[in-house]
């Protein structure tokens, strides 16, 4: 059963223990990120098993399945999306197997670094589910129970990257090298990337040598990077020779890891925390740890809620809104109403526009009633009157009628001469009077000049 | 297995939630044109209604100006005539009256003289419009006058004087 990639992101990881199982006892390291990277301590397999008790959010637990158990196997797709290489690669994994692939946990791990261009390296990762069981089995029989089952192989290879880095483009041989009592495990590769891993229970040198030949044709002139690690590599040397005599057979710089015993347990710890590319976790299906199901599971009910909320949120702001609108409506019509009832003085009953022109009739039907009394405030006619009698006076003017009225005037009469009609008519028209001046040729008995002034006639 | 089921429930149930939530906010945002517009409308027809109530208010201030008098009825037209001019006596005197509202009607007077001076006319109308004023009561107003002067005497003639007045009778 292929594992999902939940089971294998553990970005939320905060502190990582990682445990490694040799033949003198679990080795357990502690590992936590801090701001100069990560932090690693040894722990006490005895302290370890009390502290993994009750495990802290944040905490995650690894082990490794060996790359005797297990395998790892190239695969390159003929597609630049990895989504479609996705679909194709447990069909080619199957081929490749000696065994069904319903029987493993396996899992693909993308691999840049080896891709041609157009197409998609992953590793296959892949154990039976026997041997997932039984390596689980080893780890409960110590107290354990580890949340994530990485690969040995890629563990001592990513940690050899991490604590002997090679520089970006250096395409020099590597083999990390782990020395146990009961096995002998290698992890080539060419440069940073990873090629196989090797595992055998003896320290048959021909056999490791034909595995480095398969891994590595035509590299044997080339200088190779060997890496040693393990509880043998620590104590000084191994009893095998395989320390000596590999480089011998392949020369190069030879570097033994500090604290080789723990170098493994280092590498599965720091491949959790930093969840690199190469990240795996061969506990599928039913071997999940439950731990990562019910995180899982929560995940899901979080990200369910979210979504739920989200739309409830959307829903009450569009209701929201449909709401003020509403209620600003009926403001509006409540306010309409009364200002048309208050003016109309009565209830009116009809809407919108067909209620303005029933308010405007009953308004200036109203207006109309009232104007008397407005009328009663304006200036006075006998004002005008009086001034119309003293321009009279004034300027020599003879009336022959007069009539005076609030919007219409007019005056006949006679004047002694052109500006006194001039400034009457002025006068007249200062009131608001749109008045007309009208003159005669002056009267040959007395030379006075007769005029008219009166309003214009409404067109 | 009931657990599970609920579960496998919750994200197409949240799915569906938030797919309405969405649809409901895109039909609000679709819709806010056609609100907007709906409310603009109904502000321009309150502002019409206001603009007419601003025309109205200064005739009902007048209103409630008359209400606000003592007396509601304007002085009697005779007896300014006879206080104010007694050597001359009108030629004739006519009524009409118009109802208005809340109980007010509006009394229009013409005062015809055959001959008067015009000086005499326009001291008739300032009387006729001071008497209401100084007794608390609807005062007269000269609507009209016309005046025709006699030949060669310009200073007298023929004249007409229109006056209105508001008068309320009693409830």
């Amino acid at each position: 059963m292929q594992t999902k990639p939940e089971m294998t992101d553990m970005k939320w990881a905060r502190v990582c223990w990682a445990i490694d199982l040799v033949p003198d006892g679990p080795v357990v390291i502690r590992a936590e990120r801090g701001r100069g990277g990560l932090q690693y301590s040894r722990i006490p397999p005895e302290q370890a098993r009390a502290s993994l008790g009750v495990l802290p959010s944040g905490a995650v637990t690894t082990g490794c399945i060996t790359v005797r158990d297990s395998l790892t196997h190239r695969l390159n797709v003929p597609f630049s999306s990895r989504t479609k290489a996705m679909k194709v690669l447990p069909s080619m994994l199957d081929i490749e197997l000696p065994f069904p692939l319903e029987s493993c946990s396996y899992c693909f791990l993308p691999d840049a670094s080896a891709a041609a261009p157009g197409s998609t390296s992953s590793i296959a990762v892949a154990a039976r589910t026997a041997e997932i069981t039984k390596t689980l089995e080893r780890y409960r029989a110590e107290g354990f129970d580890p949340m994530v089952l990485d690969h040995e192989g890629l563990a001592l290879w990513t940690q050899g990257l991490a604590e002997h880095p090679l520089p970006a483009g250096d395409e020099t041989p590597r083999v990390v090298a782990r020395l146990e009592q009961d096995s002998c495990t290698l992890a080539a590769g060419l440069g940073r990337r990873f090629l196989a891993s090797y595992s055998s229970g003896s320290s048959d040198i021909a056999q490791v040598e034909r595995f480095l030949r398969v891994q590595l044709p035509g590299d044997a002139d080339r200088r190779t990077d060997w890496i040693w690690t393990g509880s043998l590599a620590g104590r000084g040397g191994d009893p095998s020779g395989l320390m000596e005599k590999l480089p011998a057979s392949r020369p190069g710089t030879s570097t033994v890891t500090s604290e080789p015993e723990a170098f493994a347990a280092r590498g599965l710890a720091a491949r959790v925390l930093i969840n690199g590319p190469l990240a795996c976790n061969l506990r599928s299906g039913p071997a999940v740890h439950p731990r990562l199901v019910a995180r899982a599971r929560t995940a899901t009910m979080k990200t369910a809620l979210s979504l739920a909320a989200a739309g409830l949120l959307l829903a009450a702001m569009a209701v929201g809104w449909r709401a003020a609108v509403k209620a600003r409506e009926r403001t509006l019509e409540a306010q309409f109403q009364s200002l048309c009832s208050e003016l109309a003085g009565y209830e009116v009953t009809a809407r919108g526009r067909d209620a303005i022109l029933t308010v405007n009739r009953e308004v200036e039907r109203r207006m109309a009633e009232m104007k008397p009394f407005l009328r009663a405030f304006s200036p006075s006619l006998t004002h005008r009157l009086a001034s119309a009698a003293d321009m009279a006076k004034a300027y020599d003017m003879e009336y022959a009628s007069l009539d005076l009225a609030d919007e219409t005037v007019s005056i006949t009469g006679t004047a002694g001469d052109w500006e006194a009609c001039d400034a009457l008519l002025k006068q007249l028209r200062s009131y608001g009077y749109s008045a007309r001046l009208d003159r005669e040729d002056p009267r040959p008995q007395d030379g006075r000049i007769p005029f008219t002034v009166s309003t214009r006639p409404t067109p | 297995m009931k657990r599970q089921n609920t579960e496998k429930l919750v994200m197409p149930a949240s799915l569906l939630i938030l797919t309405a939530g969405v649809l409901a906010a895109v039909l609000a945002v679709a819709g806010i044109g056609t609100d907007t517009e709906e409310l603009k409308r109904k502000v321009s027809l309150i502002e019409e209604l206001q603009g007419m109530n601003r025309a109205l208010k200064p005739c009902e201030e007048a209103l409630a100006a008359f209400n606000g008098l003592e007396k509601k009825r304007p002085p009697a037209m005779s007896a300014i005539l006879a206080d104010r001019l007694p050597r001359h006596k009108p030629q004739s005197v006519t009524q009409s009256a118009t109802k208005l509202t809340e109980g007010w009607t509006l009394v229009m007077k013409e005062v015809t003289f055959s001959e008067i001076p015009v000086g005499k006319a326009m001291f008739l109308a300032r009387e006729a419009e001071r008497a209401g004023l100084s007794e608390g009561a609807p005062p007269w107003r000269l609507r009209r006058c016309s005046v025709r002067p006699s030949p060669g005497n310009p200073g007298s003639g023929q004249a007409a004087l229109t006056f209105e007045a508001l008068r309320k009778d009693a409830d």
